[in-house]
């Protein structure tokens, strides 16, 4: 498992202290300080457009795509600041990120999965094959794909093809996965099997999940955060938010005044 | 629905619009058609041969100096072609069409004039009452000693075998010592050598006139010696002018040039191994001329006489 | 630690590529340059560029006080222009709406059919055409023209056969690229299939039809060998559609073979001018796009600010939306020309068709008896001085350059895409100078690559013309059409897997080999498949610098021998195998078609191999 890569010794819980983000003039995210614990599932809400997403990509970096974004602030994973001098790809293998819209590789499913391993040089058949089936037996597919795994990936359905980008970023082994809209493109079925998996995964993972779903929230985190405009307006233990909310924007957005 | 009736209107007014303009265009085709005057390109040596012979009889030639600056006087409206079978192509498929190539290219799909009452051919050449020829040129660096072996197929060029591949070639060998060069040079025998003379491939590079005469000769020497002509040369014919670079830059003493028109250049040394006719050619299907004088042929190519009826015989 | 290493190593071989591109258009540039300069200050550049006087005296040298001839090309800069307009309304026109009936009208059956016999035209030579024009076009001409048919509509209708391919390939490319949902969107809103094709999907492939479009007329600007033989090539203004005119290109070949020392330099100059032309193209090209981009773009942000603020995260989700916007606007404008767009598609789809057919079937005609009847022509053993013209030789050596010519051209090419959409930063200065490079060697002539290869190549490889020499010039020909269609695959691959797999701690090096680069197969293939084309259609640039005559088989590539092109160029030449040439034109069309066949085999197997079984 953890032993045959090197690990940066990160810690599964994160801490954010006065990040701020722009992109050129625009600032997307204004002064967030955040304490985000391990091995639970944490949900960002809010309405479009109010910084969740980007704040989740800031956790593996994957702003630093974005031509003309800059950012400030402490981000420690444990005591690692994330911002400093660490391999950006060690990073990305213990982060791993599901996107709203599933994107699988026109490959196999075989070589989907086996994707991040290779990425970090194992090459042995029976350590992927290994790989492959417990990635897929945490995603709760091993039994539906086990007879396809020389298949195209992009013969999946929808829902199928997300669990299976879920199941290909745990076979990096990461130790948090971050995931931005995963089921808001899925049926219904689909949303309650990768629920479940959520739950499954927190016992291992820090799982944060940016959601439009209000009702996905009070379903599966344990801790909410909502933001609006740039900035976290109030976090707290899921139950606290939705019953007891304090701040008033909170109060409004979750009875639906505004969306 | 009004959409459909602004398509209808569109579609008539385009299709009258096409019969208009198809109508007008063919009206300019109506009636009887200018020449076409097909020339070759400047510094062509065919067209060199051509020009600076062909003239009005009042001192004015299709290629001139005027106060020592060349004056080029073929009409501006000429179809000029690169290459002697593009103007075998162009006059064989225009019935207007006038051109020249050289006598040793002609074939059946074009009709060869008369100029001045003359045919010609390889006696008219020589006597010289054929007027338009030219001389092909051997050419050699006159610094640079020549490798044997190039020393070797210089003499068989120069000596009567060439006047067989001449024939076989389509040009008329010259006979005469004093025409073949500044310096008479005798036609001599040509004994090949009890061996292969030493020396690198020789390279043969210039006109693409030439083509059929030399590859006669590369052969024909080669046989000599028992060898396939591959083995003795390397043949690579970019035109006279790259030719005569090619000599010029000679520092082996293995390059031999070929030059399609007179050579008068310091550094080259010369000879003319036969003299090519050019030969004034129309459509085979064009019965209104056989032949032409000097001064009709120049006022045909610079543009003074466009229609075939305008010449009276 | 080693991926470290590779990546690094990665990025070097990239840059190195790109840098390759420039270093080649600065060589030829000086090249010109150094061979221009010295007859220019002689004849004076004014003289040399407003002149209409052009009558070259060869005997003319540098040293002399005075020069007999007069070198002046006003009239042949006008005459390129007045050709390149035409080519373009011809070819343009006709490869767009081709292409969009390709990538959205045409059955899905015929569709690869279609597009492999557009790649065939691509490959048919120079000369090939040249022969169609006088034999079968000019006559046609000849019945409404006061002269024998050549000229300037002759001219434009011949080149625009010919980069019609050009830019069919690289639009429908451009135009499958874009994404479905795009389509799906307009349909929506009830636009109809072809107000869904020309309100959306073709606005939304610009880049790449502009490109396409800019690629071709590098190719018209260039093109010689046909052009001569339609064009008149007096030195005179295309005063009407039926004068014979000169273009640049038509000066330098047909003069070059003869010239003295100032015609040779004056006519390298003439290439020079040519490339200003190239560069002047690409500029205001450059320029109308911005304008038409930043048009869109500020509807754009005017409608997003009145509804909400939407983050420039969802940049996705905008771009959508702006494009639905733009539909609508479209939608409303075209539904007062009723399918006209449609008829247009139809309409060149089955002209290009015609075209092929002719063109082709006029070669078959004229040559497949001939071949028939002597098949010494094809498989004879090569024989010094035998009246019997064998091919052989030129077939192996044609199949030989294209081998190594591609073998130097895409990794190279290939390279200098992923440097220019993977790595280089979108606005810098070194984009743009690479970008221009890739342009101006678009434009250089096929003649100047030529006597390039002749100056560079050949001097320093043996001396005299070899394959090797001849595969070394080509393959930097080549390179413009592969970094450009390379382009726009990589373009056109979504970001999405880019992302997911940088997500998964794959670094840059991985992300391209294993995700970008074989989704972008396809449009990579194409570019592959055109550049074969190319390679077996040019004869120009072998001229100089392989050999022109036929000889035996070739054993190395340090052996000198001609192409199947230059063999049908010389055969033609002389007047005295007009049949064997046509012969030799059947051939070529197979071995184009031939190969053709076997890339999109490979292709077909790659794609399959990735994708399963669905699509």
């Amino acid at each position: 498992m953890k032993k045959d890569k090197k690990t940066i010794g990160l810690g599964q819980n994160l801490s954010v202290e006065g990040a701020n983000l722009w992109y050129g003039d625009f600032q997307a995210l204004k002064n967030i300080n955040i304490e985000i614990p391990a091995k639970q599932v944490t949900a960002f809400i809010g309405p479009s457009g109010c910084g969740k997403s980007t704040f989740l990509k800031c956790f593996n970096r994957m702003n630093d795509l974005v031509e003309g974004c800059k950012i400030n602030g402490k981000f420690l994973m444990g005591d690692v600041d994330i911002y400093g001098k660490i391999d950006v790809n060690e990073l990305r293998k213990n982060v791993g990120m599901v996107f709203q819209k599933p994107n699988p590789f026109p490959m196999t499913i075989y070589d989907n999965i086996a994707f991040g391993p290779r990425t970090f040089g194992i090459t042995s058949r029976a350590k992927l094959d290994e790989i492959v089936e417990k990635s897929l037996r945490q995603a709760a597919m091993w039994d539906e794909l086990k007879d396809r795994l020389r298949k195209s990936a992009l013969g999946l359905s929808g829902g199928q093809q997300q669990r299976l980008c879920i199941a290909r970023s745990l076979a990096a082994n990461p130790q948090i996965l971050l995931m931005d809209e995963p089921t808001s493109a899925l049926d219904p079925i689909s949303t309650g099997k990768i629920e479940e998996l959520m739950e499954e995964l927190k016992r291992d993972l820090t799982v944060v999940i940016v959601t439009h779903n209000m009702q996905q929230a009070v379903r599966i985190a344990d801790k909410t955060a909502f933001f609006l405009l740039g900035e976290l307006i109030e976090y707290g233990d899921t139950d606290d938010i939705f019953t007891s909310p304090t701040k008033e924007q909170t109060e409004r957005y979750i009875t639906g005044r505004f969306g | 629905m009004k959409n459909s009736l602004k398509k209808i209107v569109a579609i008539i007014a385009m299709v009258a619009t096409m019969i208009c303009s198809v109508v007008m265009l063919s009206a300019c085709g109506v009636g009887e058609k200018n020449i076409t005057v097909v020339a070759r390109e400047q510094g062509s040596g065919t067209r060199e041969a051509f020009d600076k012979v062909v003239t009005d009889g009042a001192g004015n030639y299709l290629e001139m100096k005027v106060d020592g600056k060349k004056v080029y006087n073929t009409t501006a409206t000429a179809d000029i072609q690169k290459e002697t079978g593009n103007v075998l192509s162009k006059v064989a498929t225009d019935a207007n069409a006038i051109g020249y190539v050289s006598l040793g290219s002609v074939n059946d799909t074009v009709k060869v004039l008369k100029v001045n009452g003359i045919t010609p051919s390889a006696q008219s050449v020589l006597d010289g009452t054929y007027s338009i020829q030219r001389p092909f040129v051997i050419m050699t660096n006159s610094s640079v000693t020549l490798s044997d072996l190039a020393k070797d197929f210089l003499s068989y060029l120069k000596s009567d075998a060439s006047s067989t591949h001449a024939e076989e070639a389509g040009c008329i060998f010259l006979e005469d010592p004093a025409k073949r060069g500044k310096n008479p040079i005798q036609v001599e025998d040509f004994t090949p050598k009890a061996e292969l003379p030493q020396g690198d491939k020789v390279v043969i590079n210039g006109s693409t006139s030439m083509e059929k005469f030399i590859k006669k000769a590369m052969s024909g020497y080669a046989s000599l010696y028992g060898r396939s002509a591959d083995d003795l040369f390397t043949l690579d014919l970019q035109g006279s002018s790259v030719g005569k670079s090619a000599v010029e830059n000679d520092k082996n003493g293995n390059v031999i040039g070929l030059s399609s028109a007179a050579v008068d250049e310091d550094g080259i040394e010369s000879f003319n191994v036969c003299l090519d006719a050019v030969a004034v050619i129309v459509n085979v299907q064009n019965n209104a001329v056989s032949d032409l004088t000097l001064g009709q042929l120049y006022n045909v190519f610079s543009g003074k006489i466009v229609k075939f009826s305008q010449l009276n015989g | 630690m080693n991926t470290k290493l590779k990546e690094k190593i990665g990025k070097i071989f990239f840059g190195t590529s790109a840098v390759i591109c420039i270093i080649a258009v600065v060589a030829i540039f000086v090249f010109m340059l150094i061979k221009s300069i010295p007859a220019l200050n002689k004849i004076g550049f004014f003289q040399f560029v407003t002149g209409e006087v052009w009558a070259p005296d060869r005997l003319d040298k540098l040293d002399a006080p005075t020069l007999a001839g007069s070198y002046g090309i006003f009239k042949m800069i006008v005459s390129t222009l007045a050709a390149t307009v035409g080519a373009l309304l011809v070819g343009g026109s006709l490869g767009y709406f081709t292409a969009v009936f390709i990538a959205f009208y045409c059955p899905k059956k015929l569709k690869k059919i279609f597009s492999s016999v557009i790649n065939l035209l691509a490959g048919i030579p120079s000369v090939v055409y040249g022969f169609f024009g006088i034999v079968f076009l000019l006559p046609l001409l000849a019945k409404i023209a006061p002269n024998n048919g050549s000229g300037l509509l002759a001219t434009s209708l011949i080149l625009g056969i010919m980069i019609m391919p050009t830019i069919v390939s690289l639009s429908v490319t451009s135009f499958d690229a874009v994404p479905r949902n795009f389509y799906e969107g307009a349909l929506a809103i009830g636009a109809t299939h072809t107000q869904a094709v020309f309100g959306v999907m073709t606005r939304a492939a610009r880049s790449g039809v502009t490109a396409s479009l800019v690629l071709g007329i590098g190719r018209a600007l260039g093109e010689t060998m046909a052009v001569v033989m339609v064009a008149g090539n007096s030195v005179a203004y295309p005063q009407s559609l039926f004068n014979s005119f000169r273009v640049m290109t038509a000066n330098i070949v047909m003069e070059m073979g003869y010239a003295g020392e100032v015609q040779q330099g004056a006519l390298v100059a003439t290439g020079v001018i040519l490339l200003f032309f190239v560069m002047l193209v690409n500029v205001v090209f450059s320029i109308i796009s911005k304008k038409a981009v930043s048009k869109i773009s500020s509807q754009q942000s005017k409608k997003s600010e009145k509804k909400t603020k939407t983050s420039v995260a969802n940049s996705k989700m905008r771009k959508i939306a702006a494009t639905l916007q733009d539909a609508r606007q479209r939608v409303r404008y075209l539904l007062n020309t009723p399918n006209i767009g449609k008829v247009a598609s139809i309409g060149a789809g089955v002209l290009s068709a015609v075209a092929l057919v002719l063109v082709i079937g006029f070669i078959l005609v004229k040559g497949t008896p001939f071949l028939i009847q002597n098949p010494h022509l094809l498989i004879g053993k090569y024989q010094f001085d035998s009246e019997q013209v064998t091919i052989l030789p030129s077939i192996v050596t044609t199949l030989m350059t294209v081998f190594l010519s591609l073998i130097i051209a895409i990794p190279i090419g290939i390279g200098t895409a992923i440097f220019l959409n993977e790595y280089a930063p979108k606005k810098s200065w070194l984009v743009k100078v690479i970008k221009g490079a890739i342009d101006i060697l678009n434009g250089v002539p096929s003649i100047v690559y030529g006597l390039f290869g002749m100056i560079t190549f050949v001097a320093l490889i043996k001396g005299t013309g070899s394959i090797l020499a001849g595969s070394l010039t080509v393959s930097i020909m080549l390179l413009p059409t592969i970094v450009r269609s390379t382009q726009e695959s990589l373009k056109s691959v979504e970001g999405g897997l880019r992302e997911g797999s940088f997500a998964l701690g794959a670094g840059k090096l991985r992300t391209i080999f294993s995700v970008v680069l074989p989704s972008a197969m396809p449009g990579i293939v194409s570019a592959i498949i055109l550049s074969m084309g190319r390679v077996i259609s040019e004869s120009a640039p072998f001229i100089y610098t392989m050999g022109s005559v036929i000889s035996a088989m070739p054993n190395s590539y340090l052996d000198s021998n001609a192409t199947l092109a230059v063999a049908l160029y010389r055969l033609s030449g002389e007047g005295w195998y007009v049949n064997e040439a046509y012969a030799t034109a059947v051939v070529l069309i197979i071995v184009v078609l031939v190969l053709n066949l076997f890339a999109e085999l490979i292709a077909g197997r790659l794609n399959r191999r990735l994708k399963g079984e669905k699509r």
